[in-house]
């Protein structure tokens, strides 16, 4: 009986043992390409694992190989043992010898000018011309089955793929399956790319539209007609009322840096405002976000003031800079609201969290608040507690309706005219998706 | 000319940003990216401006006492405070060091120590020791990236009663962190080699550091900031309750139609909705994945064109408030 349980547990420690030197099945249907419309510096490598298991990862290997007059296919060992021991040179002791993906089939490299003077162990025959092949891990890739190579130069080059089991340790793997290679590669420059060719019609017919709405502006300037946006017509009154109280008004530039698109809006739209404050000489306090939108708010309210003919009422410390910290500065506009009582309160631009914050506070001080965002979490607060709120789209349109300037209406007729035939495209597209069951959307943006 | 040049710069900028989006070729992007360095480098110093505009608006008001003087007192204070903080003053005159290793100088005896590698018990190789002088008990001591193990248990601290904590290591290439759980201290970190009967003896003495990782800019913001950042987030719920309840006073249709809805949704995503009907679940579901989205999407269009249209505007010069006063 003990001979027997002896016996058996011989077997399964060979079993065991057996396993754990089992190497890993290798990777199959290995496909490198370049990607489509790239710029030149990528190359697309996907795999199919075969492998399973949390530990398992996939080893991707580059080499430089460069297209031999004479290829022969051959064996990896040499090239590649001094590359192995490079890449895992942190593993245990019995993993070391890796044997198994240096066997890799249909890798081609230079054939050696004296090719059949050269044995295969000889590692110094023919070193030479082995050298030049270089070659570099790009990554050990886990939980996946792609990865985006960066080349370094213009190619052409060769890729390996092969399976290994993680360790705890970092950097050492074990059980290596036998090394897939495809190849030679090189990386493709596109002239254009032609997947955003649709967003490219869209500006080109929106820059067509324009010049064709600005000749007509020219022309009959009464023809551009647009349609009231109540938000905006508010603000004057707003400024009226704040004028009658003796309050000043609250002009609030959202919380995103200048170079994003609201923010542009939001201060194009200040000028406007400035210059309204200035006629009707009421005070405006500019809190900003970030000091370089405090620094371009400032320059818009003297411009404000100078178009209105008042320079000399223009405040600079009305143009304050508050906190670049998302509820620091809640805090301190939350503060002007409630010491400063202004009567009319504009936030204009991109906000988050802070919204609501600001403008129930507003709502507290009996405020006339006007907010107008393209965030789409925010709109719901703003409706809920503003007076007035420019929804989306109305924000980039404020400030072109406040001049009333031909040219500046011009480009939201070109907009509408956009905005028409995309609405054509959308119903084509639910048409042609329903009878046809064809997805119109993944047609025109690949 | 003071518009026509910033007109200019904008329409090439704006060129280069839109061409960079449709030709692929990494020269084009490179040029976008140094424009993009240029632009952080201008937000950067803007700071300094953002400082100055901060002095502007506060100081003034101090000085002839207005209202609510002593808060641009306390504001100033805390910015001079945290600004001086900030700076890496353990730096200053160098580099500190955070503790010192002494080889061989401590006296050599002979030692033998079971082998950690050995796969059976009783085989022993040659060892040496391995003293750390923490000089605080809070410290915490790594050896070769692990606890060591002292009594056949891992000793994290380097503080060994009121001694200091000797280790028995094998002869070997050898690596010590002592470090302190506290933000804002210096770390020790040093590899060596032990030879057969040799002590190392580390004494370390780690410095407390300045500047935006040190401590008492980290305590600072631990202990002041982060917890005046959270009651400011926490307000949000009661104005969420306010803003809501005014909301959803059905003055209107359409308010009367904001109130049905959401009174669906709230039903909908609570297990008391469920209780009354199976199906309002999925009525709210069919409310927010089809009339919401449909609106959601319509908005997120029509800001995008604007945004284009916008975009065009500044780019080609039609607009022009933005560039500020002077002719």
């Amino acid at each position: 009986m003990r001979r027997t349980a002896v016996i058996i547990g011989l077997v399964l420690a060979a079993v065991a043992a057996d396993a754990r030197a089992e190497p890993l099945p290798p990777v199959a249907n290995l496909e490198v390409a370049a990607p489509t419309y790239d710029s030149g510096e990528h190359i697309d490598i996907r795999w199919k694992s075969q492998a399973e298991g949390e530990q398992v990862v996939h080893i991707v290997v580059r080499f430089s190989a460069r297209p031999p007059a004479d290829t022969a296919p051959a064996d990896l060992s040499t090239e590649l043992k001094a590359g192995v021991k490079g890449v895992l040179q942190k593993q245990p002791d019995k993993d070391k010898r890796a044997p198994w993906f240096l066997r890799a089939p249909g890798w081609e490299r230079p054939q050696p000018k004296t090719a059949e003077a050269c044995d295969e162990q000889d590692a110094d025959c023919n070193k030479q011309e082995r050298e030049k092949i270089d070659w570099e891990v790009v990554a050990v890739v886990k939980d996946d089955t792609s990865y985006k190579d960066t080349v370094p130069g213009s190619g052409p080059y060769v890729y390996g793929v092969f399976t290994a089991r993680a360790t705890k340790k970092k950097d050492v793997y074990t059980n290596y399956s036998r090394m897939v290679m495809a190849g030679p590669f090189s990386p493709r420059t596109s002239p254009f790319n032609f997947g955003r060719l649709f967003y490219f019609f869209i500006i080109a017919m929106m820059g067509f539209g324009l010049l064709s709405y600005l000749q007509r502006a020219k022309r009959d300037p009464s023809s551009i007609y647009i349609r009231r946006i109540p938000g905006v017509d508010a603000i004057e009154d707003a400024v009226g009322r704040s004028t009658e109280m003796g309050r000043p008004v609250l002009y609030v530039t959202g919380i995103e840096e200048i170079q994003n698109i609201q923010t542009i809006a939001s201060l194009l739209v200040l000028g406007r405002v400035a210059e309204m404050t200035a006629e009707y000489d009421t005070e405006i306090k500019v809190a900003n976000f970030f000091p370089l939108t405090m620094v371009v708010a400032e320059e818009i309210v003297k411009q404000g003031y100078a178009s209105a003919g008042r320079v000399d009422a223009h405040k600079p410390e009305n143009v304050m800079f508050i906190s670049a910290e998302q509820f620091a500065f809640a805090a301190g506009v939350n503060g002007i609201i409630l010491r400063d009582k202004p009567a009319t309160n504009i936030y204009l631009g991109r906000f988050f969290a802070e919204s609501l914050i600001l403008a129930e506070t507003g709502y507290v001080t009996k405020a006339v608040q006007i907010a107008g965002t393209a965030e789409i979490t925010q709109l719901p607060f703003f409706i809920a507690a503003c007076d007035y709120t420019i929804i989306g789209e109305e924000l980039y349109a404020v400030s072109a309706y406040l001049s009333r300037e031909p040219n500046l209406l011009a480009t939201l007729k070109a907009t509408d005219s956009i905005k028409l035939m995309i609405i054509a495209i959308v119903g084509i597209g639910a048409l042609v998706a329903t009878f046809q069951g064809f997805d119109i959307g993944n047609w025109l943006i690949p | 000319m003071k518009k026509q040049v910033p007109i200019f710069i904008t329409l090439v900028v704006g060129f280069f940003a839109t061409l960079e989006f449709y030709l692929p070729y990494s020269g084009v992007s490179s040029v976008q990216e140094t424009l993009l360095r240029f632009g952080q480098v201008l937000a950067a110093s803007a700071f300094v401006l953002g400082g100055v505009n901060v002095i502007q608006v506060n100081y003034p008001i101090i000085r002839r006492r207005g209202a609510d003087w002593p808060f641009k007192l306390l504001l100033l204070c805390s910015a001079v405070a945290m600004g001086l903080v900030g700076v890496k003053w353990h730096e200053v005159g160098g580099k500190p060091a955070n503790g010192y290793v002494r080889a061989g100088a401590i006296g050599e005896r002979a030692c033998e120590m079971p082998d950690p590698k050995a796969k059976k018990p009783g085989k022993k190789v040659a060892c040496g020791y391995i003293r750390v002088e923490a000089g605080r008990e809070d410290a915490q001591v790594k050896l070769d990236g692990d606890a060591p193990v002292v009594n056949g248990k891992p000793h994290p601290s380097a503080w060994a009663g009121d001694q200091h904590l000797v280790l028995k290591v094998p002869v070997g290439k050898h690596k010590v962190d002592v470090s302190v759980e506290l933000a804002g201290y210096g770390k020790f970190e040093s590899e060596f080699h032990v030879e057969a009967g040799q002590t190392i003896a580390l004494n370390t003495d780690l410095v407390m550091l300045w500047g935006p990782t040190g401590r008492v800019y980290t305590w600072i913001y631990d202990h002041v900031f982060a917890p005046c950042n959270a009651t400011m987030f926490a307000l949000l719920a009661f104005f969420i309750a306010s803003a809501a309840f005014r909301a959803f006073r059905a003055r209107n249709t359409e308010a009367a139609l904001l109130l049905g809805a959401a009174i669906l949704i709230m039903l909908g995503r609570v297990p008391f909705g469920r209780a009354i009907s199976a199906s309002l679940p999925e009525v709210a579901d069919w409310i927010i994945d089809v009339p919401n989205n449909a609106g959601r999407r319509a908005i997120i269009m029509g800001a995008a064109l604007g945004a284009i249209a916008t975009g065009l505007r500044v780019i080609v010069g039609l607009e022009r408030s933005h560039l500020g006063a002077g002719e």
